[in-house]
């Protein structure tokens, strides 16, 4: 086990020519035991980082410290680290035994050391009475649990996941999102989740960093992507349903006005942040789960008419439309309104979130 | 006369998928067959289609016996779960193809294409080849290719289930606006059991061998007709385990071991008057509620303590597994709550929220 | 392994390769310059590696020779014909194979084709001569070379185009018979277009082995027809081999194959390598 420390991390593909900087000045302390998920869109660097942290690629310039000893000029064997792949890459003519048992075998250890590290590792991913099985025999969560175990039996320092779960089905990733859960929880290791899918992110790491164009955008909790993102994109490509944005004016009295009659009232901070700077327009933002149908006593609401109330049984999704502009509200399942009804939507102001027009940083 | 109707239709090829299934759909109804992969929810859409032959049964289209017509016959247009978009064609052409096929001319074609393609937002793209455009948008273009040919019937296997949450939430509106749909009959197919719950207008839960339970969103959700069908909608799962019934006094009990639970009077009135001693007890996670651990009162029946077993804060709902006496149950919470491994929890369950389900056959007893 | 080694495998490689590319490419390169040489300076004891007398007339000599002209038009008749025949019936054959004989029938069928690809053409050498000598039309035609070597064509043809068309996606024609085409326009319109780089393959493969073939077109023909395989030997005149013009008569015979690979390598790859990769 190891505490991870990447400092000025840069990739350049092709220098001079073609020049593709894939990894700009990143920066990133991963604590002993922690559970981290680098998220992004495709393309936006997030396999070159972890293909430099194992050892796959060259680093251009900054380096990476296991425990605060640099490992950029190690080889993959010596980094220590494993990694479990999208792909299972089980060897499909070796028993599950033999799978498990084949990264020791490397090491040359003893037989009888194999079976045990192979039983213990079996009892904690609960595929003991699948042993004598070839991986064609097994289901595709069987399959992904044999390939972690493969990747923990080497006792790693850091343990790296490349987006294990993107092709299981969404019931089964949902199974499957606990059950590593709870292998991190029995072994408190150092664990790097690489994906695309926000909401796997939020679920299983301690901290996310989320990237795009290279740069790390955030790295925080998920209440600080929630309720603080740093900048648009964080706070869109963060939630599900997505955050709703409208392009907003500034008038005086603390309130944003988007187009008719809708506008939204700003807590004093915001407004005087948006005097100071002079600003008249902006981008608001409010997340679908932060309006509401119940009133909040002493706060504000806007007005807007029902266009689908979609019913998705633990909860609906609203689409509503005030004037020309449509939004989402997310609630518990309304089942007494319909197509066309003139709702009364609440809001907290602390939850209005302004962004810059121009940089789209957050106000 | 309804637009769609399956009369008695049996398929099989080593063991019955679809036994012996009757349908109606009207015209402009939006019906959605929702089931777990592998049970026979695209068999059924390709024997609508023509690809596979019925074993037995009938299918009409506006009255008229269509069974025995070829796939290129029949009045009917289907998207495919891979797509299915030629790689040679433009996405102009792909588009154009069905219309090509009914040899309109030229301005025609070119005409309806720019129209559906503005419908579906890819209009900058009618010059592009598939692979040069993303998922979301070959979607659309397979859709565009089953609009274009005006069909009476129109069928959807699992056209979003690929795509990202974002895109799948943004096709799943357009669904709902799309008025070309409300001129002919759907038969969308997926496995997603909220899309279904969103965009059927009737939906019916596919087991083996055929529709389990047909009906509306709230129908289906809020009175499962069996547990497969309670099981099969909702994310996460609901909880269910076996239960005895017994009665102390005026108290009504479903007892697992040492978890005793207290039944509603109006439901202990049937079950009683069935005579049902075992069952399985059905608890959907958002009916639990969570409280803190020193809320429990002593006369207080329906409150438990528990210890976290694994808490996930997803985005806009927070899931949390507690075992509490040997049973374990999940709950929806708010995420802005956190909660470590082990921390201790009170439960408050709400009997009128509990669904019985028969013992052997699954059926829901109330 | 620190970078200074790698660099040093790097170029250990390279030194490799290009020895081994300067072996390959000799006998090609001794054969262009022999192709400008002279006799005498081809007969000298001591070979010259650039020729001292440059005669280029070694190739107009060639097309000035009727019988030359002619075995070259020959061999384009023969294995064009034949390409386009080996083509249209494997192509045909290979996606009924594919789509419509599946199970043990097909299975079983379409190993017995591609088995006719493996005996040893020298067996069937004799009975094949006679076959022929009782066409009406004899051993010495165009027919007869033209279906001799559809004999080993078409079942390649044949295997390769069924494995070309199962690896089509099956949906895609599936969408298109719901769009309304019967399964003929189907067949043109969509799986052909998706098979096409493998037919360009499939057709190289064909016409390059009836453009060299020699062995039977030198036992059943040569008087009336004469492909260039045949003709070279008679540039043997007595014990002189007139070595220059066998050269310059064989480069004129590569420029066809190796130009025609180069225009349509783009397809062969894809063709060969369709069956490999899905998606």
């Amino acid at each position: 086990m190891s505490s991870l420390t990447i400092k000025n991390l840069n990739k350049i593909y092709n220098p001079g020519k073609n020049e593709v900087h894939a990894v700009k000045d990143f920066n990133l302390e991963i604590e002993d035991g922690e559970f981290v998920a680098l998220l992004g869109p495709s393309g936006c660097g997030k396999t070159s980082t972890l293909r430099m942290i194992v050892g796959l690629e060259s680093i251009t310039s900054g380096s990476i410290l296991f425990d605060d000893v640099e490992i950029n000029d190690f080889s993959p064997e010596q980094r220590n680290v494993a990694m479990a792949f999208e792909s299972y890459a089980l060897y499909p003519n070796f028993t599950i035994f033999e799978n498990l048992a084949f990264p020791l075998e490397v090491k040359k250890n003893s037989s009888s050391e194999i079976s045990k590290k192979v039983g213990e590792i079996a009892e904690m991913l609960q595929i003991t009475n699948i042993l004598e099985l070839k991986p064609n025999q097994l289901s595709g969560g069987q399959q992904q649990r044999v390939s972690l175990g493969r990747a923990l039996i080497r006792d790693p320092a850091v343990f790296i996941l490349d987006e294990v779960m993107s092709h299981l089905d969404a019931h089964l990733k949902f199974q499957m999102l606990f059950e590593l859960k709870k292998i991190h929880q029995t072994l408190k290791k150092t664990m790097i989740y690489v994906t695309h899918d926000q909401m796997e992110a939020l679920a299983l790491s301690d901290r996310v960093a989320v990237m795009a164009n290279a740069v790390l955008q955030q790295f925080g909790d998920r209440n600080d992507l929630y309720h603080r993102p740093k900048n648009l994109f964080v706070a869109d490509f963060i939630g599900e349903p997505a955050t709703n944005f409208m392009k907003a004016q500034y008038s005086q009295n603390s309130t944003m006005k988007i187009s008719g009659d809708l506008q939204f009232s700003l807590t004093n901070e915001i407004s005087s942040e948006l005097e100071r700077k002079q600003m008249s327009e902006a981008v608001l933002g409010i997340r679908p789960q932060n309006l509401s149908l119940d009133p909040i006593e002493g706060e504000d609401y806007i007005q807007g008419e029902l266009v689908i109330n979609e019913f998705l049984g633990e909860r609906s999704i609203l689409e509503i439309k005030s004037g020309e502009t449509s939004y989402k509200v997310l609630t518990d399942p309304q089942k007494n309104i319909k197509k066309g009804d003139s709702l009364k939507i609440y809001y907290k102001k602390e939850n209005v979130m302004i962004f810059h027009p121009e940089t789209e940083d957050l106000i | 006369m309804a637009q769609l109707e399956l009369k008695n239709i049996c398929k099989g090829f080593d063991h019955p998928v679809i036994d012996n299934l009757s349908l109606e759909l009207e015209k402009g109804e939006f019906f959605v067959i929702v089931g777990p992969s592998g049970i026979g929810k695209t068999t059924l859409l390709r024997c609508i289609a023509g690809l596979e032959k019925l074993d037995q049964g009938e299918i009409h289209i506006e009255g008229e016996n269509i069974t025995n017509l070829p796939p290129y016959k029949r009045d009917v247009a289907m998207t495919f779960e891979s797509y299915a978009l030629y790689p040679h064609m433009t996405v102009f052409q792909n588009i154009a193809n069905p219309l090509v096929a009914m040899k309109k001319d030229e301005s025609f074609i070119k005409e309806r294409v720019t129209e559906i393609s503005k419908l579906l937002k890819i209009s900058n793209l009618l010059e592009r080849k598939p692979h040069e455009i993303s998922g979301g948008q070959k979607q659309r273009t397979a859709l565009g290719r089953t609009l274009a040919s005006e069909p009476k019937v129109f069928l959807l296997d699992e056209p979003i289930s690929h795509l990202d949450a974002k895109i799948r939430a943004e096709l799943r509106s357009q669904f709902h606006n799309l008025e070309a749909l409300r001129e002919v009959s759907t038969v969308y197919v997926t496995h997603d059991y909220a899309e279904a719950l969103s965009l059927g207008d009737r939906i019916g839960v596919m087991g083996n061998g055929g529709l389990m339970q047909i009906g509306s969103a709230h129908e289906i959700y809020e009175k499962p007709n069996s547990l497969f069908v309670a099981q099969h909608l909702g994310q996460p799962g609901i909880n269910s385990f076996e239960a005895e019934l017994s009665s102390e006094g005026d108290s009504y009990f479903a007892v697992a071991g040492e978890f005793k639970l207290p039944i509603a009077e109006e439901h202990w009135k049937i079950l009683n008057g069935k005579k049902i001693s075992k069952c399985h007890l059905g608890i959907r996670p958002q009916y639990i509620q969570l409280g803190l651990s020193s809320e429990k009162s002593e006369t207080e029946t329906t409150v438990f303590q528990g210890n976290v077993d694994v808490f996930e804060a997803l985005g806009s709902y927070g899931v949390m597994m507690v075992s509490i006496l040997g049973e374990s149950f999940t709950l929806l919470t708010d995420p802005e709550d956190r909660y470590q491994h082990n921390d201790n929890v009170s439960l408050k369950f709400d009997p009128k929220t509990f669904h019985y389900f028969d013992i052997n056959s699954g059926q829901n007893l109330i | 392994m620190s970078k200074s080694n790698t660099n040093l495998i790097k170029f250990l490689l390279l030194v490799f390769l290009f020895v081994w590319v300067a072996f390959t490419l000799f006998p090609l390169y001794f054969q262009l310059i022999t192709s400008f040489k002279p006799v005498a300076e081809i007969n000298a004891m001591v070979p010259t590696f650039w020729p001292e007398t440059f005669r280029p007339s070694n190739y107009t000599g060639i097309f000035a020779d009727p019988g030359s002209l002619k075995s070259l038009i020959d061999s384009i008749i023969v294995s064009i014909s034949n390409t386009i025949l080996s083509l249209f019936l494997g192509t045909l054959a290979g996606y009924a194979l594919a789509r419509y004989l599946k199970g043990v029938v097909g299975e079983n069928l379409s190993f017995w084709i591609l088995s006719n690809r493996m005996f040893p053409p020298v067996a069937v050498i004799i009975p094949m001569f006679f076959l022929f000598d009782a066409t009406p039309w004899g051993t010495d035609s165009y027919i007869s070379l033209i279906l001799l070597y559809l004999v080993f064509n078409l079942p390649l043809a044949t295997w390769l185009m069924m494995v070309f068309f199962r690896d089509a996606p099956r949906e895609l024609e599936e969408a298109s018979y719901l769009d309304g085409y019967t399964p003929l326009r189907t067949f043109f319109r969509v799986t052909l277009p998706l098979v096409f780089p493998g037919m360009i393959s499939v057709a190289m493969l064909c016409w390059i082995f009836a453009w060299n073939e020699y062995l039977f077109a030198n036992l059943l023909t040569g008087t009336t027809v004469k492909t260039f395989p045949v003709h070279i030997p008679s540039f043997t005149q007595g014990s002189q081999t007139l070595w220059n013009l066998v050269m310059a008569f064989s480069m004129v015979a590569m420029i066809p194959p190796v130009g025609m690979f180069i225009i349509l390598r783009k397809y062969m790859v894809r063709g060969l390598s369709l069956g490999v990769v899905k998606g």
